[in-house]
């Protein structure tokens, strides 16, 4: 046998020597990296600054064996390596020839040179997008507003994924929502991807809810943002809870963006919309002989939003929250108001997680006997006021109750020294009877000492209670802000400043919380819902700046009393061409509710109502549907059965007419209820009356007869958004200029239909063109939106559907119109694409393509071997 | 020419004599045909399911990938070491042919058999772009439901991904004497670029490791790229580079051995 050793050259000791310090470091590496995982999470705490305290061994010993066992076996490798390539090389090229060395040259600058090729190619490369739509190329907006981000600007792109897709639509997540969660995860990571092309700053975790290391993820996420270079340690705290804060706050699956401090969300539906009514059929199916009817999915359909929304998140992030005041008339119906019905705190949770800011301010002064005055205070004002009156309330009963403690004990001190008849006196004045022997003495004695002890239960009571209030009176007495505001009377100017940060302003009435029900505020309390006119200023000047009011105004017609005077917050949207119905629309289930509950007071009444339906314009029409109840209803078509469903019970007419309305190219309407209902001109809170509808009568003197205000049968608009120029009269005083000038147009401009020509004569406010350039105001356009239900957006929670509805007319309003969802007529519908194959051409392609080219094949190799063989 | 035309010629003809070019061909038209089921299933179903990228359901699967890696280390093993271990390689040496064109004429015939291979795979075509066609003979009246672009990048990546793996699978048997020793070396050599794609690691798609480790990982390539219709300088680039570099290296590995 022949001996393959090696023979012992220095030579080839040293090529040993060589090959086993490269194994041995190669362990030390292995084992070092083991230890040095455990201590410096891969890859990104992989850095000099970590790694050098821990060769010097300042992070400890642990770290330091860690360390100097990976980096120093690393070393030791690559110094065999070296050698080894080295070896090869002259193996390749051959040894001891002249020709070797210019060969081991040539084959150095070949390796060189490949190596060269591939950094330059790793780092200035093309992607060339060669698919039929152009699927993996941004628009040029894109690009171009993408470029405009600073490219040093670290950027945290956050793919959550909470499992609940489009807000909690659907009831719990089943297949088609789990399909659509996967493809838009897909398609942002798709377009992260591209995104990163325009700068290496975006840098992409994904948190599953459903991970098991997706806490341990999230804080290495928040980590990372803590300890963010170039920002103190404060900052760092400050802003990883800003993202915590979002991240937690986030109700669906969302994409977050997070640079700096500001988080800006986009929900993966409002990247893609699930169109759940194009992804699904209805089957019939039968079940023990009955025939049910069930839902079937036929394929994913999404709604692309397009990328511009991603890009407009980005280039956003720097941009103010928008911030939405809401007006009410008492602490307990704002966003932070106790109990459970009245309050408004579901309106602030939806705002607050799809990033608005939530301001209340409240109208009227709450405490007294007399009808609370009309005010401007914000939470924290009411807040003193209310403390402020406890405060004095519990001062007063516990003087009270000291007072007569202390004459309870004087009295029975005195009972045990006093005569009888002087007693017996007392004794009368006090309990009403008298006193006559020195039994009834002991007993009156022990009496008062009774009362003494009551009297100290009672006082410390109320002691503890006035302990409670005191440190909290005195606290908020520290806020400058809050008791100068108090002092500030001028109500035009305090509500002016108080809703000068806002960019929108709710103002709900919530008369009629349940009219199925008969739940509605006693109609006393209605006038109080008015402003008064310096409020009402405040708020006219915040529209004439251009911006937005949303009014959810509930009926006024209920019970007994004054007719509610209209105030001048109504008058300003009557310019705008909104009028508000003064009846109570009811359905023949709310009138039966009613009638219940006159009958059952405790349980009457839990009747279901129809929902509001979206108002489609007449098929003749020349105008489109209104933007809000578009995006309401492509919402809807993730929903199941494509349905969004607001029910509330007890509406109030609203009417969207005049040259504004004419002048849009959609319709004012949003939202009405349907033909079943009607307008109920009566009083509803009239115990002698059950709601019906009464046609009017075809004889008689009804003056309603012909006018809105005519009792009929539905549908009726209860919901409407429109936007107009600010009326030219609000910002031109000069007393007739813009009526003239509205005049002459309506007079001059041929073609302009009658009716309209009509209206701007009544109406300037939108012809501002006949003033000259020079002397013609700013005229912004604002965007109102009115509701007939105070109660729309009340309580705790709000259900999915109305919390869409305020977020779309919010986004709409603000004229954030990229935030709402684009119809399917707007987008390229995305869908798995499918194969048409019969059953039978199905089968012989999956059994033809599986099974029989590799038969053929093989049938066909052992045919030539045989071939072979027989020659 | 002629001569390196014949060496092509004669090579390219062995393969078709030799079993184990049945058995690779066998094994994977099974395993494409496999993966055509699953993608015909996805594209002719009524769920939820689907595939947006039909080519993505072929050839972005990982059991696919650990099939591929086999056929160039099979097909390349024979062609240098198969010669040095029978000592045919010295006769090859003193005929009137060059070192580079008995490189160059083994590689085109086994790049040229790799082609065979994947040819009886567009019988999927008409599924995978559903392929509607007045007259079948008439290419302008058919049309195409699904894009068919992403097809032909599919099949260009797999050239040129085929002829890297060819590069280096000829590179191997160049060394080595032994066929099985030249299959196992080319499956080490070539097992980086297909088992760094299954090593996920929660890093972000945008540090340097993740990108180096998407640089090198070829079944990443496919599923991101070539079969979504996207061809990227930088898997053209080192798919090219590298076949240039192999090939460079076993012409130099052949003239090593003349000259030692």
């Amino acid at each position: 046998m022949t001996d393959v050793r090696q023979k012992t050259t220095i030579g080839n000791r040293f090529r040993f020597f060589i090959r086993g310090l490269g194994l041995l470091g190669g362990l030390s590496a292995v084992v070092g990296l083991v230890l040095t995982v455990s201590v410096y999470p891969p890859f990104d705490s992989w850095t000099r600054s970590a790694f050098e305290p821990a060769v010097k061994g300042e992070a400890g010993t642990f770290n330091q064996v860690a360390v100097c066992m990976l980096l120093g076996g690393a070393a030791l490798v690559l110094i065999a390596l070296i050698f080894e390539v080295l070896g090869l090389l002259s193996q390749v090229t051959g040894r001891r020839t002249a020709a070797g060395s210019a060969t081991a040259v040539q084959t150095a600058l070949a390796v060189a040179a490949f190596i060269l090729v591939n950094v330059v190619s790793f780092s200035l490369y093309r992607r060339f997008d060669c698919t039929r739509d152009h699927l993996f190329t941004l628009p040029d907006d894109v690009v171009a507003k993408l470029k405009t981000i600073d490219p040093t600007k670290p950027t945290t792109v956050i793919v959550l994924q909470k499992r609940i897709t489009s807000a909690g639509l659907s009831k719990s997540a089943d297949a088609l929502d789990r399909a659509a969660e996967r493809k838009i995860s897909e398609k942002v990571e798709d377009l992260v991807d591209q995104f990163r092309e325009f700068g290496p700053q975006f840098k992409v975790t994904v948190l599953d809810v459903e991970d098991e290391a997706f806490e341990d993820k999230k804080d290495a996420v928040l980590k990372a943002v803590e300890n963010q270079p170039g920002e103190s340690a404060d900052e760092g705290k400050r802003n990883a809870a800003v993202l915590r804060a979002a991240l937690d706050a986030a109700p669906e699956d969302s994409v977050l963006f997070y640079s700096e401090g500001k988080v800006q969300r986009l929900a993966f539906s409002e990247f893609y919309q699930l169109d759940r009514t194009a992804s699904t059929i209805k089957v019939k199916t039968k079940i023990d002989g009955k025939e049910t009817e069930r839902t079937k999915f036929t394929n994913l359909v999404l709604l692309p939003q397009g990328t511009d929304v991603f890009a407009n998140r980005l280039d956003r992030l720097d941009a103010k929250k928008p911030k939405v005041g809401l007006l009410v008339i008492h602490q307990v119906l704002t966003t932070n108001g106790e109990g459970d019905e009245y309050n408004a705190a579901g309106l602030r949770k939806c705002l607050v997680a799809n990033g608005f800011e939530v301001k209340d301010i409240i109208t009227r002064k709450w405490g007294g006997t007399n009808e609370p005055p009309a005010a401007v205070s914000t939470v924290q004002e009411s807040e003193l006021d209310r403390t402020e009156t406890r405060l004095l309330y519990y001062t007063r009963i516990v003087d009270r109750y000291r007072a007569s403690r202390q004459q309870a004990l004087e009295l029975a001190d005195k009972a045990k020294k006093a005569p009888l008849s002087e007693l017996d006196t007392i004794a009368r004045q006090v309990i009403g009877r008298g006193v006559s022997t020195e039994e009834d003495r002991a007993g009156f004695e022990k009496l008062m000492r009774a009362i003494a002890e009551n009297n100290a239960d009672d006082l410390k009571t109320m002691k503890e209670q006035l302990d409670k209030v005191t440190p909290k009176y005195d606290s908020l007495l520290k806020d400058e802000r809050t008791v100068e505001g108090r002092r500030q009377t001028d109500l035009k100017a305090k509500l002016t400043e108080a809703i000068a940060d806002c960019d929108l302003l709710i103002i709900p009435r919530l008369t009629v919380l349940d009219a199925g029900k008969s739940e509605w505020i006693p109609s006393n309390i209605y006038p109080l819902f008015n402003l008064v006119q310096d409020q009402a200023a405040a708020v006219k000047a915040f529209v004439k700046a251009g911006k937005p009011v949303m009014v959810c105004f509930g009926p006024t017609s209920i019970g007994e009393g004054m007719p509610t005077p209209k105030d001048d917050v109504e008058k300003i949207f009557n310019r705008f061409g909104i009028t508000f119905g003064n009846q109570t629309i009811l359905s023949d289930s709310e009138a039966r509710g009613i009638a219940e509950r006159r009958g059952d007071p405790l349980s009457g009444g839990d009747v279901d109502v129809p929902p509001l339906l979206i108002f489609k314009p007449a098929k003749l029409s020349h105008k489109e549907e209104n933007p809000v109840a578009t995006a309401f209803e492509t919402t809807a078509l993730a929903a199941p059965g494509g349905k969004l469903e607001v029910k509330k019970s007890g509406f109030r007419p609203i009417y969207a007419r005049g040259p504004i309305e004419a002048s849009l190219p959609y319709v004012g309407d949003i939202l009405q209820l349907g033909k079943d209902s009607w307008n109920e001109t009566k009083l509803i809170g009239d115990e002698d009356y059950v709601p019906q509808y009464d046609p009017p009568k075809l004889k008689g003197t009804d003056p309603t007869r012909g006018t809105l205000d005519e009792e009929r049968k539905g549908p009726f608009t209860v919901g409407v958004a429109v936007e107009g120029k600010v009326p030219i009269d609000w910002l031109d005083a000069r007393p007739g200029a813009a009526a003239a000038g509205a005049a002459v147009l309506a007079c001059t401009t041929p073609g302009l239909p009658l009716g309209v020509a009509f209206a701007a004569a009544v109406n300037p406010s939108a012809y501002t063109s006949v003033i000259p350039a020079n002397q013609r105001p700013v005229d912004p356009t604002v965007r109102l939106a009115a509701f007939g239900h105070g109660g729309l957006f009340t309580g705790n929670t709000l259900d999915p559907a109305t919390e869409k509805l305020l977020l779309l007319t919010a986004n709409w309003q603000l004229k954030r119109d990229d935030r709402l969802p684009k119809p399917a007529g707007e987008t390229k519908t995305w869908q798995f694409p499918r194969v048409a194959l019969t059953p039978r051409d199905a089968t012989l392609w999956w059994y033809g393509a599986s099974f029989l080219p590799p038969v053929f094949c093989g049938v066909f190799g052992i045919l030539v071997l045989m071939m072979r063989k027989v020659r | 020419m002629r001569p390196l035309r014949s060496l092509i010629k004669r090579e390219f003809t062995a393969y078709f004599l030799s079993p184990i070019a049945y058995v690779v061909m066998a094994v994977l038209l099974a395993v494409t045909g496999l993966l055509f089921t699953n993608t015909l299933d996805l594209l002719i179903g009524s769920s939820t399911r689907g595939t947006e990228f039909p080519m993505q359901t072929l050839l972005g699967d990982e059991k696919f990938w650990l099939v591929f890696l086999f056929i160039p280390a099979l097909l390349t093993m024979r062609l240098l070491a198969e010669e040095r271990g029978t000592g045919t390689l010295e006769v090859l040496m003193t005929a009137p042919i060059r070192d580079w064109q008995v490189v160059f004429g083994k590689y085109v015939a086994c790049v040229l058999f790799f082609l065979v291979l994947w040819l009886p795979t567009l019988i999927y075509v008409p599924i995978l772009t559903n392929l509607n066609y007045g007259t079948w003979w008439n290419p302008s009246t058919w049309s195409f439901g699904i894009d068919p672009r992403p097809v032909l990048t599919s099949y260009l990546g797999l050239l040129l991904a085929g002829m890297m793996f060819l590069a280096i699978g000829l590179f191997v048997s160049s060394l080595v004497k032994n066929q099985l020793v030249a299959a196992i070396l080319a499956l080490a050599v070539t097992l980086p670029f297909v088992v760094a794609a299954f090593w996920r690691p929660g890093l972000d798609p945008g540090s340097l490791p993740a990108r180096i480790i998407a640089f090198v990982s070829v079944p990443e390539h496919f599923r991101k790229d070539f079969c979504r219709g996207v061809i990227d300088t930088r898997h053209v680039v080192l798919y090219l580079s590298t076949t240039v570099l192999a090939l460079m290296l076993t012409v130099r590995s052949l003239e090593a051995r003349r000259l030692r």
